[in-house]
């Protein structure tokens, strides 16, 4: 039996096909896959069954639902995550409606912003806008979860970055339950920017691999954004992604994430 | 029900909700402790807010 490109399956597949272990090869025939269809889809992370926490000396601190996430200091291996400097560690917040600062956060959770909603954020008042926030999510072993080695595999969530002073947001990958900016992967960095007046104005985030820009005002929507994983799509170890936000300049930095999802995009 | 078009402001105890026609306080919705010196202390806006489900909506 041989394969060329001729039948659709480039050398690039083929040689992955034979170089790891046969229980991981899953083949689809191409005519039962649409192009662009999404096949898989993880579990989403909306955080509806979660305690809100949304104090300055206090942060998310997950339930049983969410026993396998961790908030805060805990998810640190050392005492600062020491990306650009050394920043105290904090936990997200989890807010459900408006966050309190005027002038920054979302209008309510990505899924129905005009009700009580759960999602988590940065809560930058009281100075707390100087310190480095860093949530990881539960393990997981693409590998084993997609269906297809051929197929995109990314990371999805939903941000709101509205605030003249926001953060910034990174995105790390690593395969260590606790970890930093050393032995972390940053594979996606959203940068944010301002124009306008402080109390109104547009907030942007650009994204750094593709100079995608999402752009935000007071109370308006949330903005799908996507985090290429294919790197790790054919791999046998345990990764956990971290969250990561600091740079924001004052109290207008309450940054916003929600509905997180790992997702499978067909290609053939 | 009740919507009441409000002032919404950080105060150095918390966020607080007034009444824009006569400035009578409401209720606080949010605590907090910040130095009088905070730049977000005396930072308001406006909006409404309903006194049956307790919502206030920016405007």
């Amino acid at each position: 039996m041989s394969f060329s490109k001729k039948n659709g399956v480039n050398n690039t597949l083929i040689k992955k096909y034979f170089s790891i272990p046969k229980r991981r090869v899953k083949y689809f025939k191409s005519s039962t896959l649409k192009r662009k269809e999404i096949s898989y889809t993880s579990t989403t992370y909306n955080f509806e069954s979660e305690s809100t926490s949304e104090g300055t000396t206090s942060q998310w601190s997950p339930s049983t639902s969410y026993n396998t996430w961790v908030n805060g200091s805990s998810a640190v291996n050392g005492t600062f995550w020491g990306l650009t400097s050394n920043k105290t560690v904090v936990g997200w917040d989890l807010g459900t409606d408006s966050t309190p600062s005027s002038q920054t956060g979302a209008p309510g959770g990505a899924t129905e912003p005009a009700s009580s909603d759960n999602y988590i954020y940065t809560e930058a008042s009281s100075s707390n806008n100087t310190r480095c926030f860093v949530v990881r999510t539960p393990p997981f072993q693409f590998g084993d979860i997609i269906t297809y080695v051929g197929n995109n595999l990314r990371l999805e969530f939903y941000v709101h970055a509205y605030g003249a002073q926001q953060h910034d947001l990174y995105v790390y990958i690593s395969t260590n339950s606790t970890s930093n900016n050393t032995d972390a992967t940053l594979i996606e960095t959203f940068t944010h920017s301002h124009s306008g007046s402080n109390n109104g104005g547009t907030s942007t985030l650009t994204k750094s691999s593709d100079s995608s820009t999402y752009t935000f005002t007071n109370g308006s929507n949330w903005q799908k954004v996507e985090v290429d994983l294919n790197t790790y799509k054919d791999d046998d170890n345990t990764y956990y992604i971290y969250f990561v936000a600091q740079n924001g300049t004052g109290f207008r930095a309450d940054i916003c994430v929600d509905e997180i999802k790992f997702c499978e995009e067909n290609v053939i | 029900m009740s919507i009441i078009n409000v002032k919404y402001v950080c105060e150095t105890d918390g966020y607080k909700i007034y009444r824009r026609d006569n400035n009578n306080f409401i209720v606080k919705l949010y605590d907090i402790t910040l130095d009088p010196s905070d730049e977000e202390v005396g930072v308001f806006e406006y909006g409404t807010y309903d006194d049956v489900t307790g919502v206030y909506t920016p405007d």
